[in-house]
């Protein structure tokens, strides 16, 4: 496939890097006054609003400019490819641009509306196969074509939370082994006393279950307040209503069925191994 | 003697020790990954860049190189004037365009493919893995009947083509007979591998006269020029002159480009700042727990090893060393496993569809190492500092009685 | 004189009101003298122990230990004294359970910065005197309690202390570890160490060359052997 142009001749003339040229102008001249929409970006580097009037030329020397009202201004979809980028868009009507641009009846895509859209994958079928120099998609082909950095990223924090998980998941039993060995000396006197390992270690267990349960409820409070925190941080950062961090009933779900057996199975490991050695009733010298 | 008391505490709680080590490690592997991650596409992208050797670009107003269908009229004037330039040891241009081939005398079925207009001598765009370079000898004229290119392998691929074959290519497609107009005859010159192909993207190359003439172009286009700074030029210098010169195109050195592209790569940057704070959260919790626990636990020792005579900042020293020697421990197995899941975040990362096939995201620097140690050793010791100083304020008397009673 | 305390006194500030372990206790250790400390609990017997090895400080009076008066002394410079001028021996032994006993009794040295042939000859040369040569490398948790003890008092020795001193050394032990103790203790005494000792036991004391009676931390009676 060849590399798609992202913005046409005319769009870079209008949105010409940090020193655009197009002004505004306060007057309407003579002559037709075709009708553009800019999108927010656009609009706010040239310093238009709704009403005002720019120049749209097909070249950086503003060679044969056309005057144009800017009929609205407009926020483009949220696009994950989009973020970090300044884009800039315009949109005019076909006819306005083909004149500027100097291409006649040269368009980059045809949108099809289907009698029968249920039919539209084998329409597709029937058209590739005959089709010389482009290709025919459905809505959804161009959907997932489009999500496609989306999906890439979203599997990449997949992979980054299954190894934020293992640490977290460490620092839980390396904390649950280490509250147990603190109560050594109790340990050990409830041994001496005659109360059965079971009982012990059905206690601990019950009390670690108590303190994953209530480690979890804050973890998803917290997990709460810090996707809330990302969120704003970077929809204010990109200026865009992407949302990268949703914290869903699923995910608590997740976390919570990991932490809690891991946090009970490992005080239970912990209190077994300190009661089964024979040490323990010595208690510490 | 303070590293042998921290030697032999650790020792003798192996499982804890063991445990805590394990969770550094996996922390210290997640920060290296993101410290590998903050730097690594930008590194990566220098590196291309810098292997491409052209440390100038001169470009249509509004884009970076490829980005958009604006040309600069009359090309190789213009890389003429860029190369008179004092500071500027040589230019050249460059046009990108669609191109449809077909083999010769085969089945009717164009595939559009990325054709490079670029001088054979003087490019470093891609390079030749199988047959041979486009031969600069002949004049464009004479080339005309059979004209030589290097394909990428996924054109060869999808054409059947090898080095030796013949091509009819045009840059227009006839939909009614469906195949190409006026098609122009090429040979195979060579396969090579382009430094800025896309995962799907199918290209060739061939001289800017060569594509110039089959695209039915005479205005010489270029869609940007490169050029190369004499050793010692001043960059802003030359940037003012052809600004005088040429003010109706964008002149940018490479490293000016990097930081243009910067928006794009913030959100890794972001990500991994924000990521590896986490980490050293981490490290700091699990070191800071570990010690206060192991300290309340030895409040007996402590009071004897003062006791005995040890000062007060010696029994600081102990603390803040046991926890520098389970970052010690933990941090080249942390690398190690770091620097393996670095690879496969990259494999994921670089399946992105629009990312172009040489660049990666983890990309491994010196620098990214040293930090990321730098950071957990010191990050380790500083989570000592509340147990060292639980430690030092030790009422020997009082403990020594508690520990009796 | 090893030490000295002069009126000295401790007062102890407590939530529930102030406890006053020692009033006014004046008294003197001098060099060879073994002096034993007795009476109930809470009289204040390890309360002047403690002062006597700069442990801790007196709330008034004086406590002048090599000539130097503690209280003068900063933090740093009481540890520096304990270090090289005092040995302590408690009823819990306090031996570190990661090191063998050849280590525990190396361990002053190295704080000291004894050179390496010196501590490790000198750390055997304690292990045979206390008879605990064929131990040495053996862990606190491998030792007998009158084992650990030995080891304790050979750790206490290290530094070649002018002064001993003994915070109930048998109070964990049996009666026949005990005497073994008390026999090495008397040997320590011979060779002409200062030993002051805290005991509930009056065998133990009555090896001592004198014995302080305390009650109410105030000296109430001494006695001599």
């Amino acid at each position: 496939m060849p590399r798609p142009p992202m913005l046409t001749l005319l769009a870079l003339a209008l949105l010409a890097g940090p020193a655009p040229r197009a002004m505004a102008s306060p007057a309407v001249g003579p002559g037709r006054v075709g009708e553009v929409l800019l999108s927010e970006r656009a609009a706010a580097a040239l310093g238009v609003q709704r009403g005002d009037t720019i120049d749209a030329a097909p070249t950086a020397s503003f060679d044969a400019p056309e005057r144009y009202v800017v009929a609205g201004v407009y926020r483009p979809q949220a696009d994950p490819v989009e973020v970090g980028r300044d884009s800039r868009y315009a949109r005019f009507h076909v006819d306005d641009l083909e004149r500027l641009s100097g291409q006649r009846d040269a368009v980059q895509r045809f949108v099809v509306r289907l009698a029968d859209p249920t039919r539209a994958a084998a329409v597709r079928d029937r058209l590739q196969r005959g089709a010389v120099g482009f290709d025919v998609y459905t809505s959804q082909d161009l959907a997932d074509r489009a999500s496609g950095t989306f999906v890439v990223i979203s599997r990449f924090q997949r992979a980054i939370a299954w190894l934020a998980l293992a640490a977290g998941s460490v620092f839980l039993v390396t904390l649950m082994v280490l509250k147990v060995e603190e109560r050594r000396r109790e340990l050990a006197s409830l041994t001496l006393m005659g109360i059965s390992r079971r009982t012990i270690l059905t206690s601990l267990a019950l009390e670690s279950l108590v303190i994953a349960l209530a480690g979890g409820a804050l973890g998803a409070l917290l997990g709460l307040l810090a996707s809330s925190g990302i969120n704003g941080y970077f929809q204010r950062y990109y200026q865009t209503a992407l949302v990268f961090s949703r914290v869903s009933p699923g995910v608590v779900i997740s976390a919570v069925t990991l932490a809690l057996p891991l946090g009970v199975a490992a005080a239970a490991v912990a209190a077994w191994r300190l009661l089964k050695t024979r040490g323990l009733t010595r208690g510490a010298r | 003697m303070i590293a042998f008391l921290a030697r032999r505490n650790l020792a003798r709680q192996r499982a804890r020790t063991f445990l805590c080590a394990l969770g550094l490690a996996v922390s210290t592997a997640l920060l290296y990954d993101m410290a590998l991650l903050a730097s690594g596409l930008k590194a990566s992208l220098t590196h291309v860049l810098d292997e491409i050797g052209y440390d100038l670009r001169v470009l249509p107003k509004g884009g970076l190189p490829f980005s958009s269908d604006a040309v600069l009229p009359a090309g190789h004037a213009l890389a003429a004037d860029l190369a008179r330039l004092p500071g500027v040891a040589d230019a050249l241009p460059l046009w990108a365009t669609t191109l449809y081939l077909e083999p010769a005398g085969g089945a009717r079925r164009a595939v559009s493919a990325f054709a490079l207009g670029l001088d054979p001598a003087r490019q470093t765009m891609y390079r030749v893995v199988r047959g041979q370079a486009i031969a600069p000898a002949a004049p464009a004229a004479a080339r005309a009947d059979v004209t030589p290119v290097v394909l990428n392998d996924r054109l060869a691929r999808a054409l059947g083509a090898a080095p030796g074959d013949t091509l009819l290519a045009s840059s227009q497609v006839d939909a009614a007979l469906g195949g190409t107009e006026r098609a122009a005859r090429l040979v195979v010159s060579g396969i090579a591998e382009f430094r800025f192909d896309l995962h799907t993207q199918k290209s060739l190359s061939l001289a800017p006269e060569d594509l110039a003439r089959i695209a039915g172009r005479s205005d010489d286009p270029a869609s940007f020029l490169l050029g190369r700074l004499a050793p010692g030029a001043s960059g802003p210098a030359v940037a003012a002159r052809w600004a005088q010169l040429h003010p109706e195109t964008e002149f940018h050195e490479v490293s000016e480009m990097l930081s243009q592209v910067r928006g794009q790569l913030s959100y890794f940057q972001q990500f991994s700042l924000i990521l590896g704070t986490v980490s050293l959260l981490v490290t700091f919790l699990l070191v800071l727990t570990l010690q206060t626990l192991s300290v309340n636990e030895r409040q007996g020792e402590i009071a004897i090893l003062r006791a005995l005579g040890l000062k007060a900042p010696r029994v600081v020293a102990l603390v803040l060393v046991e926890g520098l020697a389970l970052a010690v421990l933990a941090l080249a197995p942390g690398i190690a496993l770091g620097a393996f899941a670095a690879r496969g975040l990259d494999a994921i990362l670089t399946s992105s569809p629009g990312l172009p096939v040489g660049l990666s995201f983890f990309v491994f620097t010196p620098g990214a190492l040293v930090r990321t140690a730098l950071l957990v050793l010191v990050t380790a010791t500083l989570a000592g500092a509340y147990p060292a100083w639980l430690a030092a304020r030790t009422n020997i008397a009082l403990t020594l009685h508690r520990e009796v009673t | 004189m090893v030490v000295e305390a002069r009126h000295a006194s401790k007062l102890y500030p407590m939530p529930a009101g102030d406890v006053r372990a020692l009033t006014d206790v004046s008294l003197q250790v001098p060099s060879g003298d073994w002096l034993a400390l007795m009476g109930p609990s809470g009289c204040g017997k390890s309360t002047l122990l403690n002062l006597f090895g700069a442990v801790d400080l007196p709330s008034s009076g004086e406590v002048v230990l090599e000539g130097t008066e503690t209280a003068r002394l900063g933090d740093s410079a009481r540890t520096a004294l304990r270090l090289t001028r005092v040995g302590f021996v408690f009823q819990r032994f306090f031996l570190l359970p990661m090191l063998t006993a050849w280590e525990n009794v190396l361990l002053p040295m190295l704080e000291a910065r004894v050179p390496k042939a010196e501590r490790e000859a000198r750390a055997l040369e304690l292990l045979e005197y206390v008879g605990l040569a064929g131990r040495r490398d053996h862990r606190p948790s491998q030792l007998s309690g009158g084992e650990m003890q030995r080891v304790a008092i050979a750790r206490a020795l290290a530094n070649r202390p002018r002064l001993l001193l003994a915070d109930e050394p048998t109070g964990e032990l049996d009666e026949a570890t005990g005497d073994a103790i008390a026999r090495l203790l008397a040997r320590l005494s011979a060779d002409g160490l200062t030993i002051v000792l805290v005991t509930h036991n009056p065998a133990l004391a009555a090896q001592a060359r004198r014995t302080l009676h305390l009650r109410d931390g105030r000296i109430v009676e001494e006695t001599y052997s």
